[in-house]
């Protein structure tokens, strides 16, 4: 793959020292000039975690999959969602059958025909219970079963009216893959959709090549090559964008944001508010299985604090469990407003007038949050314990049954979360009483049955202005509920070099390039 | 001393043995689900019993040892959870750029540890000395992470004089190696100086000085050749922290070598990564100890056979 015409040079760089052909065949290949003046590199702070769209549930990896692979529909500008693979769809009356007429002709990197057939067999294999794919959970609950009716009509089965279904369908992981990349294993490791961008090659930590699809059905990508690259360092991310190494990274820090803004030479890409941080309460132990004590929390956090300190103002307080930028979003901060003497009162209501001690699980990278919040808590008695974890043991500690968390004493997560658009893709795994960990990511165990209700309304409900009314009811409910601390929304930043044009963000947060363009010339 | 050496050989395969079945166990120990971190945590926990089922992590603990050994004796090292290579693979096509980063940065720790101490030792207390105490004692204070932070920003970003990361041009070695070379570097300068000290306050040296032989000559061809087996010695005792450092170090430069693979692979708890990884290193460690041991019989041949 990596020898065809046009391909990178695979210069030798190495030292004299050590010349052996593996050490050779190891080292890092460079763009040569002709090629580097359509040749785009983008650095994310994680490598991917597959290159089968189906197994991860990441933003950056979806970010990465994005140029290679299309699905029946994407998300348009708007809050839409737009034919791709499709060229168009229909329901039944009840939503539970949905019928796609597919484009003809296209075919998948590998030559394999992209028909009905292809199609619904990655659907199939998408929530088969027996293939493991990290990202069946979301589809497994809405998917009863998908079949080819003719060679370009496929039609979809639902376990239950999705209101949110062609959203469901645009997201990265509902991309139709490649039969034959499949059946040889090979998906996991090389990409095979049938996007604008082909994969050419995956070096584990890294980077990614991917070199233009010539035979593309749509519109031609203006780059020749796309380059992903990786390192958990923020600082070097943005090194890595002054020096011309990386054209464009994301995520940025927001410690870097106005500097970045601020350079002739470079350009801030802001989308705002799709990551939602919250704290889950264990409404199992005490002292949160009283309200009133979760509800204090609530009260004594300043939100406009944590987001003008801890994220240079690129973020939103929380007004709702919803991230700010999800459709029906309640607006109305009322119940999340800052009062620490109610906080006090609900206190001391509670029998926690002399104080309280609790403790919170948290990563690493969100050590500074978490300060803030013990900082601001102490003000109203509560003497919080920081529970620093390491990535791995956070996630076992997280997801940890009640039993477990009564025996160490987790008093609360501190997490975040992106659902992208769908209201119910977050509400549900958060706060619903079947999704109480470890089953799902209600990590506080909160169990509320108008809530279940309410999501399952909001869910099936296709008429807007009743599901308006639904998850503004559902919203205001786990507010006063507080079941969790319901922190802020984080923007999506981006930085980029000045003259590249056409990287954007989906409502998501995941990083569009494969529109991207670069003006010819070095740098 | 062919003898011994054929004996400390044979030791290797025990130590492996030892080694492997200690880091088996005790990967298995760090908390965390590999099955978990793998599907993420949107992923309902059926599947991530699934996965768990489908990676063998269900057997009993010393089947799954028993598997791997079996496989091992063959070379074959398992395949990564993560990755879904055979880790043979991915350790051959890393392992090569962090043995290039380290010999690059032992060279230039011996390079200028070696010298540097000697000529701190010549004339101790003078001015060379002080410079040279200074530099040994920040090069080992200061955290690698932090230096390779500011190399970068200054020798990439502001001065542009070499690459920022990653291995993919002729210079990216050096802000990388120099920042890994600081800590041996500190370490075996301080330890020629000391043991220049020692032999230079002998009587054999002042006979040589007597007979008029120039200073240089008495350094360098008298003096170091008797300081060089705790400095040797050193050499090879510190390979075990040089490769702690490479994971710091290649992480921060983005080279993508065995150090960087390893952070990734505790980041995922891919097990049988981790496994190869730190096998490779343990026999790089006694191999290089080896080493040391008979670059010290030859340079003291009181060391010779007496074992």
């Amino acid at each position: 793959m990596a020898n065809q015409k046009g391909a990178p040079d695979r210069r030798s760089v190495c030292l004299s020292i050590v010349s052996s052909p593996l050490f050779a065949a190891s080292c890092g290949r460079r763009p040569s000039a002709s090629e580097a003046t359509a040749s785009l590199t983008v650095m994310q702070t994680e490598g991917p975690r597959s290159m089968d769209p189906a197994d991860h549930t990441a933003t950056l990896t979806g970010a990465i999959l994005d140029p290679m692979y299309e699905g029946l529909v994407r998300q348009s500008s708007g809050q839409g969602v737009e034919p791709l693979l499709a060229t168009g769809w229909t329901s039944s009356a009840d939503a539970l059958a949905w019928t796609f007429q597919l484009r003809d002709g296209i075919r998948f990197h590998d030559g394999a025909k992209m028909d009905a057939d292809a199609a619904a067999r990655a659907f199939r294999r998408l929530v088969d219970p027996e293939s493991a794919l990290a990202a069946a959970g979301k589809f497994i609950p809405v998917i009863a079963s998908c079949e080819a009716l003719d060679r370009r009509t496929i039609r979809f089965r639902l376990r239950k009216p999705y209101a949110d279904f062609l959203t469901l369908l645009a997201a990265n992981q509902a991309a139709v893959v490649s039969p034959r990349a499949v059946a040889s294993g090979a998906i996991g490791r090389a990409a095979c959709g049938t996007g604008p961008f082909r994969f050419v090659a995956w070096r584990s930590d890294e980077y990614v090549l991917q070199r233009r699809n010539g035979a593309y059905w749509g519109e031609r990508p203006r780059l020749e090559s796309l380059r992903w690259r990786w390192s958990s360092e923020p600082s070097v991310l943005y090194m890595a964008l002054r020096t011309g190494d990386a054209d464009v990274v994301a995520p940025l820090s927001p410690v870097f944001a106005h500097a970045t803004a601020a350079n002739a030479s470079l350009r801030l890409i802001h989308q705002s508010a799709t990551t939602f941080f919250w704290i889950a309460l264990n409404t199992r132990l005490r002292p949160f299985d009283d309200a009133r004590v979760r509800q204090a929390l609530g009260y004594a956090t300043d939100r406009a604090a944590l987001v003008a300190g801890l994220l240079g103002g690129f973020g939103q307080a929380a007004t709702a469990p919803l991230a700010g930028a999800t459709p029906f979003v309640d607006p109305d901060p009322a119940g999340l407003r800052f009062d620490p003497e109610l906080a006090r009162r609900l206190l001391a209501q509670a029998g926690h007038a002399k104080g309280l001690r609790i403790a919170i699980a948290v990563q690493d990278d969100d050590e500074l949050l978490i300060e803030a919040l013990q900082a601001m808590w102490r003000e109203v008695g509560v003497a919080l314990e920081i529970r620093r974890l390491e990535g791995g043991v956070y996630a076992q500690a997280a997801f940890a049954t009640p039993p477990v968390k009564a025996a160490e004493g987790i008093g609360g997560v501190l997490s975040s979360w992106s659902s992208g658009v769908v209201p119910d893709l977050q509400l549900r795994p958060l706060f619903d009483s079947a999704s109480a960990a470890p089953a799902g990511a209600n990590l506080g165990f909160f169990r509320d049955p108008a809530v279940d209700a309410l999501i399952d309304a909001g869910a099936a409900t296709s008429d807007p202005i009743a599901r308006a009314r639904l998850y503004a009811a559902v919203q205001r409910r786990i507010v006063a509920e507080a079941p969790a601390v319901l922190l802020y929304t984080r923007d999506d930043l981006a930085g980029v070099r000045r003259g590249v044009s056409g990287v954007a963000f989906r409502p998501g947060g995941e990083l569009i390039v494969s529109a991207a363009g670069k003006p010819s010339g070095p740098g | 001393m062919s003898g011994y050496i054929l004996r400390k050989l044979a030791m290797l395969p025990v130590v492996l043995l030892v080694v492997s079945a200690l880091i088996f166990l005790a990967v298995r120990m760090l908390p965390g689900d590999p099955a978990r971190l793998l599907a993420g945590p949107e992923a309902p926990s059926a599947v991530v019993a699934r996965i768990h089922e489908q990676l063998g992590l269900g057997r009993p603990l010393p089947e799954q040892y028993a598997t791997f050994l079996g496989h091992a004796a063959r070379g074959d090292l398992g395949v990564s959870i993560e990755s879904r290579r055979p880790v043979s693979q991915e350790l051959a096509e890393h392992a090569p750029l962090t043995i290039a980063l380290g010999l690059v940065a032992y060279a230039l720790a011996v390079g200028v540890g070696v010298p540097g101490g000697v000529l701190a030792a010549a004339l101790p207390g003078g001015r060379w000395d002080r410079v040279f105490s200074a530099l040994t004692i920040s090069s080992v204070s200061l955290p690698s992470f932090w230096v390779g932070l500011m190399l970068m920003e200054l020798f990439a970003v502001r001065l542009q004089w070499l690459p920022l990361m990653g291995a993919g041009s002729p210079g990216a070695i050096v802000l990388p190696a120099v920042t890994l070379a600081l800590a041996p570097l500190g370490l075996i300068g301080r330890m020629t100086r000391a043991s220049m000290i020692q032999i230079l306050s002998q009587d054999y040296i002042r006979t040589a000085r007597a007979k008029g032989l120039g200073r240089v000559a008495i350094w360098f061809r008298h003096a170091l050749r008797n300081a060089l087996a705790p400095i040797v010695t050193i050499v090879g005792l510190n390979l075990g922290s040089v490769i702690g450092g490479a994971v710091v170090t290649e992480s921060v430069f983005s080279w993508p070598g065995v150090g960087r693979l390893l952070v990734e692979a505790v980041k995922f708890r891919d097990y049988p990564v981790i496994q190869g990884v730190t096998l490779l290193a343990v026999a790089a460690v006694v191999v290089v100890n080896l080493a040391a041991e008979i670059a010290i019989a030859i340079l003291d041949p009181r060391m010779r056979g007496g074992r």
